[in-house]
């Protein structure tokens, strides 16, 4: 068999396979899944432990153990490829998926509430072990054949391959070494497979739980779905997001604008301009900053009462002068950036004739694209995080609350978790903007992260 | 002790040397620091002050008669010598300046001393014969013209003198037969004086509200200004230090809960801010060392899905773990419970201990993807010669790491270390949305004493505490609220100078070795 029509053979197992355990863990999940693993972890260790050992627990065992260490090889296997399908990602976790499933499908008859469901379950099971099988086999030989290679053997035969397959990059390396770092490498894959799946759970429960009907703290999948939960957004005169959503909108597309040419004018200001108090101001403005912003946000309310900005649609223009007033203080990151570019371009331009206003636009800004992207990014996502100032600014009045301050309103302990699915809706529908900005962007921005970290 | 002498002494008492040593030198230090520093700081101020005074004799002796009338009317010289533009704005400035004065400032100056007479009087109105209320003197306004004033004060000294050195460049460049136009005067900006045009807006916007706004509440400090004593109906007053004392305890009747519970969230904030930085940082670098390492395939995706955490907003994903992890709703829990590792609901955010622990994992989960990419960059600028070299002598990946890549780190990202635990310890969002400073502070019985220390709880951090007592509570104390704010701002600036002297002094060492 060649090595296309292997890999085509076991791709197509593998899809198929996870469609069935998909389709199996849609059906059971909603009914306590948990439940039967659980019970068929519990089971197993009494058998062990109780002496109550039979044969069925040490099938069980064993395509426990088998799958684990196997689950390690196809890891390697799927990410050693140069180019990656994504249907090869759907290996590994059908290795780690499919023993649970049997765990649970096989002891779930012993609980006894799932008695009815049980036999389905097993002929679930018992397919899904056929092709699992069929395709264990097929690594296994893979297997062989690698280790086989290493030792100098060349198997000539049936399972003949043109191609020199490697699971490692770094073929040249020999004996203990080898070992060594295959071991290292597999920890780091399950370590950043364990944090990816850390990082991601919340938001899939978030996505998951804003089609929920209610929430219920049982369910990981709720049993009914719904779109209700976007509509309330809407329709909802008690909690008015869409009414916050459009306040934060404003409120980030002006801060941006402003706050960028402002943060950058003083950066270049800093950076560039020799004038005899640039240091002092430096320094005035890090002390400044070691204050609490909040603590001068109290009196500032009450100014702007003063003058008529806190109250209605004004007050949300207070805010945005709120945000845009202390933006000097933010020039280190452009600063530290401006520093990098030659000072022979100013001295350039200079001797052309320019002046410091034209060297600004002409010359220093075609050459900063990263960090007004940069600057340009951070105020506009600043306005949607920021709970402090705007809680202040809004005094109370649900319609000039921002995001935030509105749907922490939605999770009070007064609240309960009844619009919980409600708030997981909204989340969705805040984060997607901000998100799909961010993974256009995120060149840039780890650009200004890095920069502004190494050049201070 | 001469050199030779002492390295002819063994290890241990080389060390009881230096200890002894450093003791020695203490008086000595501190009697340099009182001589040399603070004695000379306040005379090189002295001789600044002196210096200014003389100069301004000077030139109003030696000066003509525009110059002398300059004194009195700001700009007059400017105007007299045709560069209008400046000196119509000098003299607008002097006019505003003395209309405010005599309007709002110097009756402000004369009732601060007790801000204000009366607050609220009423009287019968005569003709419709019914009570009418009527709003005498607001103390915050009082107060809030007292500060405008003595910062339009400060302005006005400092644009009188200008204006004054100013005349006096004038007329001798009069004398040999130059003068600065209008037309000089507006090409300087984009010229000399361009960073006066940039710095212009973002300057009166951090006067208006952050300068003067942080005066005030500074002053409100020393008063006790809170809800009792709420504008415009009630005046309040000057208090003294009483504020302070009460911080510290000092005020009798349950003062000592106070005194307590401040020390207990000053700690807490302090351990916060360390776990909380330095735990993000060495994560974050670990993980960026593991997607960096050489061989590991799909960087690119192991990145993205962290950066995730950063693109979706904070305060959803705090607001929602709060939820999640909630004792008696909380989905974890009953995960937990229905895998069998647990019998009981954990408080993760209910109970004490346990709702510390969490806050800084928690943490973890939002701030490692932001190390991780900080890190990422810096990784890849360490010269590969340094580890090739460490290779060839023979050295362990440990060894490599503990020499060669935590020291470039540590010199690298110094400065964002030391902004990034003052920014922790005002971390807001991560505490306030996530346990909302819970649980309670008990005493002895197990009862609550929230109500004397104004809704403090056991994770509060002294920010939250302080947006606490200025909002969500009932008394509404901002004279309590400006003193903690005062404390951070010890806090923070003491923190921060000691680690700024380090690390300048790794700078001033010179490159990284």
């Amino acid at each position: 068999m060649s090595l296309r029509k292997k890999s085509t053979l076991y791709t197509l197992i593998n899809i198929v396979s996870f469609i069935i355990i998909m389709a199996f863990v849609a059906m059971i999940a909603g009914k306590g899944l948990f439940n039967y693993i659980g019970e068929g972890c519990r089971y197993l260790y009494n058998s062990l432990f109780n002496r109550q050992f039979d044969f069925k627990t040490l099938v069980v065992i064993l395509i426990l153990l088998a799958s684990f260490s196997l689950f390690g090889y196809i890891m390697f296997r799927t990410l050693s490829k140069d180019r990656i399908h994504g249907e090869d990602l759907i290996a590994p976790f059908a290795a780690i998926i499919a023993p649970t499933l049997v765990l649970a499908a096989i002891y779930g008859k012993k609980i006894g509430v799932y008695a009815d469901k049980s036999k389905v379950l097993l002929i679930f099971a018992i397919i899904f072990l056929c092709l699992y099988v069929l395709s264990t086999i097929i690594l296994l030989v893979d297997v062989i054949k690698n280790i086989m290679r290493e030792k100098g053997i060349v198997f000539v035969g049936l399972f003949r391959t043109k191609k020199r397959f490697s699971i490692f990059d770094n073929g040249k390396m020999k004996g203990g070494k080898r070992a060594r770092e295959i071991v290292s490498r597999t920890i780091i894959y399950v370590i950043l497979i364990i944090i990816s799946i850390i990082w991601l759970a919340p938001f899939v429960y978030l996505v998951i739980q804003s089609f929920a009907v209610r929430y219920e703290a049982g369910l990981i999948i709720p049993e009914q779905w719904t779109l209700d939960n976007y509509k309330q957004l809407i329709t909802n005169i008690t909690y008015p997001f869409w009414r916050w959503y459009l306040n934060t909108f404003v409120i980030a597309l002006i801060v941006s604008v402003l706050n960028t040419v402002l943060t950058l004018i003083s950066a270049y200001a800093f950076s560039r301009l020799q004038f005899k108090t640039r240091k002092g101001y430096m320094k005035i403005i890090l002390i400044i900053g070691m204050f609490p912003g909040f603590l001068g946000m109290i009196v500032t309310y009450y100014m702007l009462k003063q003058v008529g900005l806190a109250n209605g649609i004004p007050g949300l223009f207070g805010l945005v002068l709120v945000y845009i007033s202390g933006c000097v203080m933010n020039y280190y990151v452009a600063k530290g950036f401006f520093d990098t570019i030659s000072k022979s371009l100013d001295e350039a331009a200079m001797i052309d004739g320019a002046n410091k206003n034209t060297i600004f636009w002409r010359v220093i800004m075609p050459l900063s694209k990263p960090i007004v992207v940069y600057t340009i990014l951070l105020a506009f996502t600043a306005p949607w995080g920021d709970y402090m100032l705007a809680s202040v600014m809004a005094g109370g009045h649900t319609e000039l609350f921002n995001v935030a301050v509105g749907l922490q309103q939605m999770l009070t302990k007064e609240a309960g978790t009844t619009y919980f699915p409600v708030f997981c809706a909204a989340g969705v529908v805040v984060s997607i903007p901000i998100m799909i900005l961010f993974f256009c962007l995120q060149g840039y921005y780890v650009e200004g992260v890095t920069g502004g970290a190494v050049k201070g | 002790m001469s050199t030779i002498e002492y390295l002819a002494l063994p290890a241990y008492k080389r060390f009881f040397y230096k200890i002894l040593n450093f003791f020695v030198a203490i008086p000595k230090a501190i009697w340099r620091f009182i001589s040399v520093t603070i004695v000379g700081f306040c005379l090189k101020i002295g001789k600044g002050i002196a210096n200014y005074f003389v100069r301004l004799y000077e030139i109003f002796v030696s000066g003509d008669w525009k110059t002398k009338l300059s004194y009195l009317i700001m700009g007059f010289g400017h105007i007299t010598r045709r560069s209008y533009i400046k000196g119509f704005m000098y003299l607008i400035y002097e006019v505003a300046f003395l209309y405010f004065m005599i309007t709002t400032g110097i009756p402000c100056f004369i009732k601060i001393g007790t801000f204000g007479y009366v607050a609220q009087t009423s009287f019968v109105d005569p003709i419709k014969n019914v009570t009418v209320d009527v709003f005498m003197d607001d103390s915050l306004m009082i107060l809030l013209n007292f500060v405008i004033a003595i910062v339009l004060i400060g302005i006005f000294i400092f644009l009188w003198s200008i204006q004054v050195k100013e005349n006096n460049e004038l007329e001798n460049l009069n004398k040999i037969g130059k003068s600065i136009g209008d037309k000089e005067t507006l090409n300087s900006l984009v010229g000399k004086n361009f960073h006066k045009v940039l710095l212009s807006f973002p300057t009166l916007g951090v006067v208006m509200f952050t300068i003067i706004p942080l005066i005030l509440m500074i002053i409100v400090g020393f008063t006790n200004f809170s809800s009792t004593y709420q504008n415009p109906k009630e005046l309040f007053d000057w208090v003294g230090v009483y504020n302070f004392q009460k911080l510290f305890g000092l005020t009798g009747d349950n003062g000592y809960q106070f005194a307590y519970v401040f020390g207990q969230i000053l700690l807490w904030t302090l351990i916060w801010a360390f776990f909380a930085t330095f735990t993000n940082y060495f994560l974050g670098m670990v993980v960026a060392l593991m997607i960096n390492k050489k061989g590991i395939k799909l960087k690119k995706l192991w990145r993205t899905i962290l950066i995730t955490t950063i693109a979706v907003p904070q305060f959803i994903s705090l607001l929602f773990l709060s939820k999640f992890l909630s004792k008696d709703t909380g989905a974890l829990n009953v995960v937990l419970k229905n895998l069998g590792l647990i019998t009981e609901n954990i408080g993760f955010l209910e109970d004490a201990l346990i709702a510390k622990i969490t806050i800084i994992v928690v943490n973890m989960w939002i701030g490692i993807p932001y190390t991780m990419l900080m890190c990422s960059g810096i990784l890849m600028n360490i010269p590969q010669d340094l580890y090739e070299s460490a290779r060839i002598d023979g050295a362990s990946p440990f060894k490599m790491y503990m020499k060669i890549t935590l020291p470039y780190m540590m010199f690298v990202t110094g400065p964002y270390l030391i902004s990034n635990f003052v920014g922790n310890i005002n971390n807001f969002n991560v505490i306030y949305l996530l346990s909302g400073g819970n649980p309670q502070f008990t005493n002895v019985r197990g009862t609550p004493i929230s109500i004397n220390v104004y809704g403090a709880g056991q994770t509060d951090l002294l920010i939250t505490w302080l947006y606490k007592i200025a909002m969500t509570n009932v008394s509404k104390d901002y004279g309590v609220a400006s003193v903690i704010g005062i404390i951070v701002f010890v806090v923070v600036a003491s923190i921060s100078l000691i680690f700024y002297n380090r690390t300048n002094a790794v700078k001033n060492e010179g490159d990284f070795q």
